[in-house]
């Protein structure tokens, strides 16, 4: 029976997905007044338990009480007006209606007024909650469209809060936030410990756990391998919890091997509609050429520029032999690879199957006879990747939305990787991914590296650009403000000194 | 995600394999059934002979839109051009006497118009639907001020000697045969599939949607080109009642015969033909059983609503969400 203390209880859960187990006999309870964490690879099933909690879907087998009543939401909304909210992985806001719309979202009778909603009653009472929760980067009255990624990811964490959950849980947010996004949910996550309410909280980021939560609770392959207090924190053990190997140290490159003369692709007073402002950057073969900066810096549309997404209103980007990227086409025909931050909604076909998805840049290498398509070759192509990058999946034919985040996003890898581009031009590529998937995508990029390739990696974690790169360029305002080579050894508060 | 021990039956319902092949199961079934209700007589070679026939105008029209579908595109102008295609095609054909002039003019003009929808949608930036609900009320109109109340008719020994040659067979069979190379074992079909899937992502694989939506409209309009000839044949001639719902049986024969109406991953070239015989099946057997034509019609669209609500519906073992 559980005790006043305990808000939640999950007793002997199973989760199946057809012929995948994603919960196997789960049982653990969650305390008032603390920050739980939920850690584990891609696809250990964290996720699952978490929208079970909250209504999004249905446990296989098993129970769970809620304030020590037998809990089964049918809903998200049922589990939102109890007392439970989450804050989801991928966007969960819609862009064509306003901010303060999208916090009431499916509670539009609150603002009934006879048969009409009161619009304006509902954007007040929607500017009274930002207001209260400190949020003045952008209004109620706004547009969600309009605003990235990182301020949508902000209206969703107030629309949680407004209903004032008793259980919050944050499934992978802080990998869509910067600096002070991030500094904004661990405010909002500390108020609820305060308040003798409970935060579950799932992430990636193995310090950011250790440092916000109380209790940290490990998933592997849908079976929790242990709970850990805080005392008994320590990172290569959770690792090693997590992946059921030993993954000791540091992951990211220890050399210093530097990287040719040749420039392999260059931005020349490149200047876009919004973001981009006479940017000038070269790239060498067999560099690592990271970029960062704060939000809004414009760092996520320099990849789309280069690639010839984003139209370029002055200036050009070529590759060696001259040739002007205006197009994804023309890049990709000059062995250019991109990988968006919107892994979902830009680099997956999500209902495609995975051989659908990693053959899509094999077309013409997998044809014969002029244009007709080689089933064995393409099988080859897509096999070789599956294999290669260890991706976990039932087989080739299932839709890559079987997959968890770190597979799908081995698939965008997959795709790239068997077109054999020379140069890479990666968003966030290690966003969402966990600790395993992340090493061993490290040592891809090392193994490329050397092979000559160029890679542009665009990282909101100034960890990832201080292991990685051989040259960091700072952003500001559309614009690099900064150069730090890796010689110099930079640490993250030089960086972030270096963005202000 | 670990695997568990499969569990047989769930694995063969999840199969691709089984999606595949249950719309021909529902075409035997239903033949069957329509077999046992009119006492065979839907199923004698007669009877069934004419269904195959009646099949192939819709079978050719829809296995060239299946390349616009699989985009994830709805069009619904493949009924009007196919029609005014065989108006003036009979209408030149009756000028010169020559069934040369017939194909030319039959399979050329499906092109063209074809051709002025994928560039209006693509030039404008307008969806390929809106522009063809235009499409297909300015072609409706054209057929009718061009024959008014009258038909034009192909002299009867020459459909005689045409259906002795057995050109429809021959003529679906072409342009089956091309289809299938073109869907499955070109990037033309893979293209396609993966612009319906998602076309931001497919865009930015380097795979143009304007270039393979013009390619799907070129070849869909020479399936309607060739199935203004075929229902000219069928028909011996063409007036403003001539197959007035080809393009809602083009619609529903593709998603009977297992095509998702959202393009993308599940996209079949020979769901047409499928679906066709299908489409014809259901028409005759619950003609035969004695159906008022009304009824029929109702049951046609609410067996398509069916349909499309169902291809909306997620099977259920496969998406997991995130882990």
């Amino acid at each position: 029976m559980a005790d006043q203390q305990t808000i939640l209880e999950v007793i002997h859960m199973d989760k199946n997905f057809g012929v995948t187990v994603a919960l196997n006999d789960v049982s653990f309870s969650l305390e008032r007044g603390h920050v739980y964490g939920l850690i584990g690879e891609n696809g250990s099933g964290k996720s699952t338990v978490s929208s079970i909690i909250a209504g999004m879907q249905t446990a296989t087998k098993g129970d769970m009480t809620y304030k020590g009543q037998p809990w089964k939401p049918t809903s998200m909304l049922e589990a939102q007006e109890h007392g439970i909210g989450m804050i989801v992985q991928e966007a969960g806001t819609i862009p064509n209606i306003t901010v303060a719309e999208n916090i009431f979202l499916g509670h539009e009778k609150m603002f009934k007024k006879g048969p009409f909603i009161d619009r304006a009653g509902l954007t007040n009472k929607a500017q009274a909650l930002l207001d209260e929760l400190g949020i003045k980067e952008f209004k109620a009255s706004d547009r969600t469209g309009k605003l990235d990624m990182q301020m949508r990811k902000i209206i969703e964490i107030a629309k949680c809060m407004y209903w004032k959950p008793e259980i919050l849980i944050v499934d992978e947010t802080s990998t869509a936030l910067s600096l002070e996004g991030r500094q904004f949910l661990y405010k909002v996550m500390a108020n609820q410990r305060k308040e003798n309410k409970t935060v579950m909280f799932i992430s990636h980021d193995l310090d950011e756990m250790m440092e916000h939560c109380d209790k940290l609770t490990v998933l592997r392959d849908g079976v929790i391998i242990g709970t850990l207090d805080k005392s008994e924190y320590e990172p290569n053990r959770i690792r090693q919890m997590m992946v059921g190997r030993e993954l000791k140290g540091d992951y990211y490159r220890s050399d210093y091997e530097g990287y040719s003369d040749e420039v392999v692709l260059t931005a020349k007073d490149v200047t876009t509609l919004e973001d981009l402002l006479c940017l000038n950057l070269e790239l060498h073969k067999g560099e690592i050429l990271g970029i960062g900066g704060l939000a809004e810096c414009g760092m996520h549309t320099v990849g789309k520029a280069l690639f010839g997404i984003e139209k370029v209103l002055d200036g050009e980007v070529r590759v060696k032999d001259g040739t002007v990227i205006k197009s994804p086409r023309v890049a990709i025909d000059h062995r250019m690879a991109y990988v968006s931050k919107n892994r979902d909604t830009e680099s997956l076909g999500l209902s495609g199957t995975i051989a659908e998805n990693i053959a899509s840049t094999g077309y013409k290498v997998n044809a014969v006879l002029g244009n007709l398509i080689s089933f064995k070759k393409e099988a080859r192509y897509v096999d070789k990747q599956i294999e290669d990058l260890q991706i976990k999946c039932a087989g080739k034919n299932y839709m890559v939305n079987t997959l968890s985040g770190g597979n799908k996003q081995k698939v965008v890898f997959g795709k790239w990787v068997a077109s054999d581009a020379e140069i890479l031009v990666l968003d966030c590529p290690t966003r969402g991914i966990d600790v395993g998937v992340k090493a061993s995508m490290y040592k891809l990029f090392t193994e490329m590296k050397r092979a000559g390739k160029s890679i542009l990696l665009i990282s909101e974690e100034l960890q990832e650009l201080i292991g990685m790169c051989d040259r960091i360029l700072i952003m500001k305002d559309g614009q690099v403000t900064r150069e730090v080579m890796r010689a110099e050894n930079p640490t993250e508060s030089s960086l972030i000194d270096y963005m202000i | 995600m670990e695997k568990k021990k499969a569990n047989p039956i769930k694995k063969i319902l999840e199969s691709r394999l089984f999606s595949q092949i249950m719309p021909v199961g529902l075409l035997i079934v239903l033949t069957l059934v329509f077999g046992v209700i009119t006492k065979g007589r839907l199923t004698n070679p007669a009877s069934l002979k004419i269904i195959v026939e009646q099949a192939l105008v819709v079978a050719t029209v829809s296995t060239g839109g299946a390349f616009i579908f699989a985009s994830g595109n709805v069009s619904l102008s493949l009924g009007a051009t196919t029609i005014l295609t065989a108006t003036l095609a009979l209408m030149a054909y009756n000028a010169t006497g020559s069934l040369v002039v017939l194909f030319v003019v039959a399979i050329g003009l499906g092109v063209i118009l074809m051709t002025i929808s994928a560039l209006l949608s693509t030039a404008l930036g307008v969806r390929v639907m809106y522009v063809t609900i235009v499409m297909m009320t300015l072609l409706s109109a054209l057929q009718q001020a061009i024959l008014g109340g009258a038909t034009v008719s192909m002299p009867y020994e020459v459909v005689q000697a045409l259906v002795q040659g057995k050109v429809m067979y021959i003529g679906f069979g072409l342009f089956f045969v091309v289809c299938v190379v073109l869907f499955h074992f070109t990037d033309i079909g893979r293209s396609l599939r993966f612009i319906g899937t998602n076309n931001l992502c497919a865009e930015q694989t380097g795979i143009s949607k304007s270039k393979y939506l013009l390619i799907a409209f070129l070849i869909a309009g020479v399936g309607c080109g060739i199935g203004a000839v075929l229902a000219i044949i069928r028909g011996g001639s063409i007036g403003t009642s001539t197959l007035p719902s080809l393009n809602m049986d083009c619609m529903l024969a593709l998603v009977l015969g297992g095509m998702s109406i959202f393009g993308g991953s599940k996209s079949y070239v020979y769901s047409g033909v499928v679906g066709a015989l299908t489409v014809v099946v259901l028409n005759q057997g619950l003609l035969m059983a004695g159906v008022d034509s009304t009824i029929i019609q109702a049951i046609r669209g609410v067996a398509f609503l069916a349909l499309v609500t169902v291809s909306q519906v997620r099977p259920k073992g496969l998406p997991a969400p995130e882990g």
